[in-house]
């Protein structure tokens, strides 16, 4: 079980890549994907359930798709926490329980 | 480059990200929505790998039209939903996780609507983040027994990878 392909092949200059799994479910391949992206500086987009692709020797792959977490990415992350944030502080604070039923 | 910390927030961790809650807890209050603001900017900013099964977003909705009904803005309940709804959290779809989550409530007595975030965080080998202990009939007590990598935002500070 492994990324055996990864498009394109100079994927160091791209910001996007297509990643073929071997793996035997969705869900390993999904997994597989995920670690290759986090090892690379790379997160999948979300996807529940990943393309199916036949190579020419007739084996059934997965195919997923990643980013590359670039600065931009993470300065946007940065910049809408603080939104989410500035929003919830004009909001009533609710207090609770933990008990309650939620 | 290291893995990342994989993690499945419960609703209860979600919602005081995004809407002001304080919490009292064995007789002490605290601030909810500062401990959860830390895992929603871990998932933000991909410092974690986020997955919870789909009914978070159902059960996000519906507290979050609650709020509206307890003196939230419906306009800012409904920018708060678009940044939860922004958040890269992986939604696991029911099929992945059917099996664990009934074995889960048949052999284990997990509740059924819990039952689905602690199978999720089993099949992911994920940390689950639940608010309390207590929470939902001491649901984090049951889910301890089955996966060991459950945590308590009363208990546990989330410490940022």
């Amino acid at each position: 079980m492994a990324i055996v392909k990864v498009d394109p092949e100079d994927w160091k200059t791209s910001n996007t890549v297509q990643l073929d799994s071997d793996a035997p479910s969705n869900r390993e391949a999904l997994l597989e994907i995920d670690e290759w992206a986090a090892e690379h500086g790379f997160a999948r987009v979300n996807e529940h359930w990943l393309r199916r692709i036949i190579t020419q020797d007739r084996c059934w792959l997965f195919r997923g798709v990643c980013y590359r977490l670039t600065p931009e990415e993470q300065t946007s992350a940065q910049a809408a926490g603080r939104a989410a944030a500035d929003a919830r502080g004009k909001m009533p604070t609710a207090s609770r329980r933990v008990d309650d039923d939620r | 480059m290291p893995k990342r910390r994989r993690i499945v927030p419960d609703n209860s961790v979600m919602i005081p990200a995004f809407f002001p809650e304080e919490i009292i807890y064995r007789d002490n209050r605290f601030d909810a929505s500062k401990r959860a603001e830390r895992i929603a900017d871990a998932i933000r900013g991909t410092s974690v790998d986020a997955y919870a099964p789909d009914q978070l977003v159902y059960e996000f909705t519906k507290v979050a039209r609650r709020k509206t009904t307890e003196g939230a803005r419906v306009e800012d309940a409904t920018g708060q939903l678009h940044w939860f709804r922004a958040l890269p959290i992986r939604l696991v779809s029911v099929p992945e996780i059917e099996d664990k989550a009934w074995t889960l409530m048949t052999e284990h007595a997990i509740p059924p609507p819990d039952s689905w975030y602690l199978a999720c965080a089993m099949i992911q080998k994920a940390e689950l983040w639940i608010l309390s202990r207590e929470e939902r009939d001491h649901f984090g007590d049951h889910a301890l027994a089955v996966h060991q990598q459950v945590f308590f935002l009363t208990e546990h500070q989330f410490d940022k990878p």
